[in-house]
Formats: C-alpha cells, structure tokens, sequence
C-alpha cells in the first residue's frame, strides 16, 4: 500500500480537484481576473488617463481605442472603474470571508471541543443569528454613524472607512455557516483516538487544538471560504448597490450599478459590464467551491 | 516471567460513571480494585460494554475517575483531586494507550515522524536531531524503516499503521501500555504478526501490558493473569492457567465456551452464553450476571456476591464458584 | 416532542426580546436625531428650544430609559408615529405587510412548482444532460446579484419591449390584469432566483431517498419508474424539501428588501430600507422587529413541520 512517492491528504486533494473541469476552467478564470484588477494602474498608464478623471465632454461615449468600454455619465472610463472597483470588490470578499470564517471557527471550535455547557449555550447563540433577517439588519448595521460610536469626525469620514466597515459587518454575521460546520466536525474528531493518545501525553488543549483537530478541518472551511467569497461580494454588490456600502468616488461593481439604475433608458450597457462581472466571479467562486468540496470528499457523491 | 513482582499500576474501589442524557447516570466501572504486576500482561477480558475499555482509558489517565484512586507508577491521583504539572506529567509519561483502531489512531494530517517523535517533543527528550534518530530506532523497533519518516498515514495497511502506534506509545519508554483490542480490527494474518511484535517488545523493553480483548484465543497467547469482567466489575481474577483451566466463575466459563476449539468438546464449560447483557444503566439487583446464569440460585438475585480468595491468588465474585465435578459435566 | 416544542418557543421569546434590545440601540446609532431633523426644518429654532424638545421627547435620558419607555408605550399598543408617512406606525406596517405577502406569496408558490418537478426529473436520470443543465441553472440562480436580474428585466419588458412597467404598483381599483402586469416582473425576479435553489434541494432529496432499500423492493416488484419515482419516492423526499422550504418563506419576508426597493414594491422591505435611510425612527424599529419576528417564526414552524414530518423525531421525542 505503501507507494514510493511521498503525498500528503492535500497534495491528493488537489490532484482529484484537477481532474474537475469546470472547476478548474472558473479557477483559471478567477485568476486572470485577480491578474487583470492587480494591473489595473499599468492599464490605467497604457490608455494614458485616470480612473477617476472625469471629462464632461466626453460622457456616455461608445467604446474607442482610448476607451475600450465607453465611459459613464461623467466621462470616466468604464474599464478603468470595473478594474478598481473590481479591486475592493475582491479584496472585500476574500478578506471579510477569511474574517468571517476565523471568527466562525473559533466559536465553532470551542463549542466542539469543550462540548457540554459551552456547546449549548455558543450553538443557541449560532441559531439565534442564523434565524434572523440578515440583510435589514445589515442595512442597519452600514447605516450607523460611526461618530456616535466615538469615533473622530475625520476618521469616520475618511474614504476607507466604508471598506472596513464592510468587512467588519459580514464578519459579524457571515460565521455562522463555518461555526455550526466546524463544531460538528469538531465533536466527532475530538473522540478520535489520535486525539486521545495526544491527551494521554498531556498535550494542552490549544495544542490539541492548533495540532490535531485545526488541521483535519482545514478542507471543509477552505470550502466554505471559497463558497462564502461569493456571498460575500454578492451581499458587498447589493449593499453598494443601496448606496450603504463601498461609497464613491471609490468604486465597487455595486456602487457602479447604482447610477447605471438611473441611467438606464441612456446607456444600459453600463448596467451589463459590472453586473455581469458580479456574477461571473460569484459563479466561478461556487464552481470552485464545488469542485474542492468533491476533491476533498472523494467519497461524497456530486 | 509473571512471578508476583512489585505493582506497577493499581485501582482502588475505582468507579467511573457518565450522565445520559435524561438525567440517567450510566456507571461503566463499579467499585473495581486492581493490581498490575511490573512486567506481566494483564488481559481485561469481556464482552462490549462491560467497561474493559473505561477501565483502560482511566488507567491511562484518559478519563476522570468518579470514586477512587488510581496509582500508575508509584503515583496516585484519587477522583476529584488536580494533581500539580509536574506530577501529572510524570503519571502521562508512565502510561501510554494502543487503540484499537489503526485508522482513526493517527492523524492523517501528519506523517509519521511527527506522530511517533510528538512524545518526545512534548516531553522535551533530547535536541531535534536526537529525537529524530530516537524516531528512527523506533520505527525499526517495530519493523518499520527510515523511508517511512515522511509518509502519511494513508500510505500504509492497517498492520502497518498499528506498528506505528505502538512505536508512538513505546516513544517515552513507558511503564505501563494499556492495549485496547489492538488487533481486533486487523486481519487474522496480521493480527499474529502484531502480537508477535507485542511480546518481543515486551522481553526488549521490560514492558508491562494491561491488554483488554474479548478474544479468548488471543487472550490465551498473550495474558499472564486474566481479570474478567462483568456489568463494571471484576467477577474472575486468575493466572492464564487458573482461568482457561479452571475457570470458577459460570460467565468464565461461558466466555471460555464461545470459543471454537478444536481438541476439546464443544461446551466443555457451561452452556454458551445467550442473550445480550443487561443495560449498565440499568443493572440487576443483587449478583449482575443472574439473569444470564444457569446456576443462579434466589441468593443470586437478591445479595450481590463478594470476592473470594479460591487457591493461590485465584479470586471470583460468585456465590457458587464452579467446582471442577461442575465443569466436566456437560450441560 | 411537547418538551421540544416548549423550548424553541421559549428560545424564538428570548431572541425576540434580546433583539428589540439590539435593533433599538442600531437604530439609536443611526446618523441624526428627531430633534436635529427638527432643527434642519425649522431655521428658526434655537439651541435652546432644541434642548427643550429633547427633554420633553425624552431624548437626553440614557439608552436603556429610553428603551423602557418604548417597551412599556409598546406593550400598550401605541408603537408611536411615522415620521416620513405622518401615520402611526401600526398603520404603515400592515398595508406594507399586505403587499409583500402578495409578491412573495406568488413568486413562492411559482419557484415551487418550476423547482420541484426540475429536481425530481434531475434525480431520475443523475449525469443526464438534463441534470447537467438543472444544476448550471441552480449554480446560475444562486450566483446572480438579484438588483442586477432586476434592472436586467427592466431594460428587457419595460425599456426595450415595453410590454411591463418598470416598477410601483397597480392602484388598489385598478383591474387585475393591471395588477398582474405591476406584479409579472418583481415575482420573476424573486422566483428566478429560487428555483436554482430549491431544485437542488428536490434534487439530492430525491437523490437521498432513492438510494433506500424500499426504492429497490418497489423496482423489484415491477413498479414502472415513473410510479416508483412519482409516487414512492417523492413523498419522502419532501419531508427535507418542506422544511427547508417552510425556513426559507420566513426570510423571504424581509430578504425581497432589494426587488421591493427596485421595483418601487410597497412592501416590508421597502418600507424597512426607507425608514432606515429617511431617519423614520419609530417605524424602523417596528418594522425591524416584525421582520425579525416573521423570519423567527418561519423557523419555528420549519422545526416544528420537521419534528412532525418525520416520524423519527416524533417517536424519539426531540432531537
């Protein structure tokens, strides 16, 4: 049984995962999608103007060398938006994934493994959250006035602040899912017996923790990451699209979507490119998803 | 070999309970007092869910004990009590746990160096470089190689697997090796390899065993003495020869009788043991093997019996200790 | 089983009131008070009648006085006043209700009946190109932004076509084929985006259960598949599918906050998103609560509808 080449569960998983097509096709996707925002300024220097550089003679064009997606009712130009605001809205779906998922796996993983008293009462809460009407109270959550919270007029103002704000609220409420998949994983792993002959060394419970139990779980919340980026910028699109989150100048594939709205008997093809990069990147997140979840389950039917 | 050394490892009036949910309290081990002799293998026999493997995982500190004391080594910790570090690391380092499943035993996210040296780093024993070749005198001690340091679990067969459990418990060179069904999951082909391996091990490393089995055959490879048990208690403790000879308890004898042997006639010992034992939840008043047993007199029913010395060291729990007209008469 | 019931009734109160803590508090967080709103209307008010108007509105009490006062006003039925309707509250909310009932109630029902029989067909031939395709629609669905669907709609029947107004309502007295037309766009913007959902669900529900050995004694006796899928097997898979379902219409209440929006829909979700942005304190916070309130009773009942679907939760008396 013992093979001469030497792989470990992930290198196996990733093999498998290679063999998905679609997976892989959205995954190379995604990647020159990532390619493309990070070179958005080498673009930017090519076509020889800024993203934000408005020209009110030049509003609504069609596309043109110097614009190759036309520009928007301020004479932007639209690929130059759709690459920054692809920007923030990729970084703000991985990063307020990634914070929703730690945030979901420490509560989850203390239930789990704790168990008893500390189980019911984090796993009442988890029901709780998960019960309630996310996105109104969302909405209420980016409607706030950070000044009221104690923060100084400028910094609540400042241009970033709705980027972090973002991220913080969907970390708050998007760990539910990884903290329900995390604690049942946990219980059944915690009766392991790898796990008991680590206790019968007087390993310490961060220990057992960080060592035995964090690493087998590693593959059920790198799917649900891959999964939740999507959701992520999906809730991120609508939320912008509301005019509660990513606020302009800076711009977001949502916030962009907000004035095609009013715009949309003139130019409606500036409600198709964001809109459509929206969904091609939420789609190629599930496919991968998908795809790491049957390469990480070999046994689990599709 | 099993001459009455010095204690290695003893319970005292130990008894384990868990809470069912419901309220129901659930006692696995009941008011047991157990000697472990240094250098003996000592089989915990009987049937599933009689507390053989409670018993073993308190012994190797897996579990709480509700009462009692429990001595590993020289060290006691009764229930209740917390022990200061440094003494509960020298109880840990003094008792280590084979399990019975090779699969769920090791972490498939480590290879194999870093399950068996992860004793030896938690203990500290020796730089990198000395607890790597001690990882390496291990494997080879159990018939492993230095190619097998990087692999993962998942590349090796169930017998093999087991060989790596048993090196990660020999690492800290303990005293006692509690071995819960350690072949019960593998192949009978296997299975004579392992414990061919476990006694080696034992003559090279003076090892002690606490070996818990509900395979009679097995058990008479391996065991030294047999403690028997039933419901939570001990109701048969013997030498290997006392026990598979004459057995004093009727459930010994039953045991004996399930299993196939050849040379001797089907039901030598009693008749073959019917039904399923009763919940430990709940148990039956007076002796708890009563509503199994052939001989079970109103006694049986209503007073629980003590333990009784019968020759030598030969103790059973019974009011009506089989005597050697009994076992020779067919039933 | 009646224990079971007790303890999720008890658990929904307590979030409930926990949340009318929590939501209160947001809403207090919210940019601007009643009195700045005030001071921006009337320029000829002072600081010092500011002030005045805050004591008398109670505003200068802390937090938690506040929130007595309003739960006492509350429990006596006076849920206060609609700042930006100028209507109390109570009677905003249940029109609102009304509406979002409709467009919800019949895009529910549409995505179920399209979804359904989908995910069972899928189920019957797994790997087929019709299982392919279900499943790129259920990808599909979960993964389109649905103010994008919208205004994707919206440039499509009403800019294009013009055959569908591009948002509000019909006029109560209007006739119904007017209605329906008001209707026709919203309901296939929610219900386009439920049924990849809830076909996936059918789908390895479907799937679960034809995996059973009762499934193979009925092919066994010669049932044709049809009756083997159709009637042996969909019953059973749609104990799963009915929760799910039953969890699902308690969100739709609150969750068709961006279609109500685009469409200018005078539901809860509108209603909620104007009161939040248009600083209407009182109706915010009642809105929310009723949100909440709806969203956690689609739970219980979806726990309950399991607990009393399948019979072995019933027989083993909770979970």
């Amino acid at each position: 049984m013992a093979s001469a080449t030497t792989k470990s569960p992930t290198q196996l998983a990733l093999q498998r995962f290679r063999g998905h097509r679609l997976a892989l096709a959205s995954a190379a996707l995604l990647a020159l999608l990532v390619t493309a925002v990070i070179c958005a300024p080498l673009i930017e220097w090519l076509l020889g103007h800024s993203a934000n550089q408005v020209d009110l003679y030049n509003r609504l064009a069609p596309p043109s060398w110097l614009h190759p997606l036309g520009t928007d009712e301020l004479g932007r130009d639209t690929l130059l938006r759709l690459l920054y605001g692809g920007r923030v809205s990729l970084l703000t779906g991985l990063v307020a994934a990634v914070a929703a998922a730690t945030l979901g796996t420490f509560i989850g993983l203390c239930a789990g493994y704790f168990s008893g008293r500390t189980d019911t009462v984090l796993m009442r809460f988890t029901d709780s959250v998960i019960a309630l009407p996310l996105l109104p109270l969302l909405i209420v959550l980016a409607a706030i006035d950070l000044t009221k919270l104690g923060l100084s007029e400028q910094l609540a103002n400042a241009e970033s602040v709705s980027l972090y704000r973002i991220i913080v609220i969907v970390a708050l409420t998007g760990w539910t899912t990884v903290a329900r998949l995390v604690r049942g994983a946990t219980l059944s792993l915690r009766e392991r017996e790898f796990v008991l002959a680590a206790r019968g060394l007087g390993a310490s419970h961060g220990l057992i923790m960080r060592r035995h139990i964090l690493p087998n779980l590693l593959s059920p919340i790198i799917v649900a990451v891959t999964l939740s980026i999507g959701s992520v910028i999906l809730l991120e699109s609508v939320l912008s699209f509301l005019g509660l989150g990513i606020q302009p100048p800076l711009a977001s594939w949502g916030n962009m979507l907000t004035n095609a709205q009013q715009l949309i008997w003139e130019a409606p093809q500036l409600a198709i490119y964001p809109g459509l990069l929206i969904f091609i990147t939420v789609i190629c997140c599930n496919f991968v998803g998908d795809g790491l979840q049957d390469a990480f389950d070999p046994k689990a039917e599709s | 070999m099993s001459s009455a050394g010095d204690t290695i490892a003893a319970a005292h009036q130990l008894s384990v309970g868990f809470a069912l949910p419901g309220g129901q309290r659930l006692t696995a081990v009941n008011n047991i007092n157990l000697e472990i002799r240094r250098g003996e293998t000592l089989a915990l026999v009987g049937e599933s869910g009689c507390g053989k493997s409670t018993l073993g995982r308190t012994l190797a500190l897996l579990q709480a004990p509700t009462t009692g004391t429990i001595t590993v080594g020289g060290q006691s910790i009764a229930a209740g009590s917390r022990l200061p570090q440094a003494a509960r690391r020298a109880l840990y380092e003094n008792v280590q746990m084979i399990f019975q499943d090779p699969v769920a035993a090791l972490n498939p996210r480590q290879t194999v160096g870093a399950i068996v040296g992860e004793p030896l780093e938690l203990f500290c024993r020796g730089s990198r470089a000395e607890r790597q070749q001690q990882v390496v005198a291990l494997l080879e001690a159990v018939g492993l190689g230095h190619d097998d340091l990087v692999r993962y679990p998942h590349q090796f067969s169930g017998g093999q697997r087991q060989r790596i459990a048993i090196a990660r418990a020999l690492a800290l060179q303990p005293q006692l090796i509690v071995a819960d069904e350690p072949v019960s999951a593998l192949d009978i082909s296997v299975q004579s390899q392992i414990l061919n391996l476990f006694n080696e091990l034992k003559q090279q490393h003076q090892l002690t065993y606490l070996f818990i089995s509900h395979d009679m055959a097995v058990v008479k490879t391996m065991a030294d003495r047999v403690a028997v048990m039933y419901l939570g208690e001990i109701v048969e403790l013997g030498s290997r020869e006392q026990i598979f000879a004459q057995p004093a308890h009727p459930y010994t004898a039953a045991l004996l009788a399930s299993v196939p042997d050849i040379s001797s006639r089907k039901g030598k010992f009693g008749r073959i043991l019917s039904g399923d034992p009763p919940s430990p939840a709940q148990p039956p008043t007076g002796c708890a093997f009563h509503p199994r047993c052939g001989y079970a007199s109103e006694r049986c029913r209503s007073e629980r019996p003590q333990q009784q010395l019968l020759a030598g060291d030969h103790r059973v729990a019974c009011h009506h200790p089989l005597r050697q007209a009994d076992r020779e008469q067919p039933l | 089983m009646s224990r079971f019931i007790v303890g999720r009734i008890a658990q929904a109160l307590l979030v409930m009131v926990v949340m009318s803590v929590v939501i209160y508090a947001l809403i207090g967080l919210m940019p601007g008070d009643p009195i700045d709103l005030m001071i921006s209307a009337d320029p000829n008010m002072t600081s010092a009648d500011a002030a005045l108007l805050r004591e008398i509105y109670g505003l200068d009490q802390p937090l938690y006085r506040r929130y007595l006062a309003w739960l006492g006003n509350a429990v006596q039925g006076d849920l206060g006043y609609s700042r930006l309707f100028g209507q109390p509250v109570l009677q905003v909310l249940l029109p609102a209700l009304g509406n979002t009932l409709i467009l919800m109630a019949t895009a529910f029902i549409i995505a179920i009946a399209i979804a359904l029989p989908l995910g069972t067909l899928a189920a019957a031939k797994p790997r087929s190109a019709f299982d392919y395709s279900v499943n790129m629609y259920a990808f599909a669905g979960i993964s389109l932004p649905s103010f994008w669907l919208a205004l994707l709609l919206i440039m499509l029947f009403s800019v294009n076509l013009g055959w569908l107004p591009a948002g509000g309502m019909a006029a109560a007295d209007a006739s119904f084929g007017e209605q329906l037309r008001h209707l026709a766009l919203p309901v296939a913007t929610v219900a386009t985006l439920h049924i990849g959902a809830y076909s996936r669900y059918m789908r390895s529900a479907m799937l679960e259960v034809l995996r059973h050995d009762y499934i193979r004694t009925a092919r066994a006796k010669g049932a044709s598949e049809r009756r083997v899928i159709w009637v042996h097997a969909w019953r059973n898979a749609l104990i799963p599918v009915v929760t799910v379902l039953a969890l699902d219409f308690g969100f739709l209440f609150s969750g068709a906050l961006v279609t109500e929006t685009i469409f200018s829909w005078p539901g809860m979700g509108k209603l909620i998103f104007d009161a939040v942005m248009g600083n209407d304190f009182n109706l915010a916070v009642v809105a929310l609560l009723f949100a909440t309130a709806l969203t956690l009773l689609g739970n219980l009942i979806a726990d309950l509808l399991y607990g009393l679907l399948d019979p072995r939760i019933r027989a083993g008396g909770g979970r």
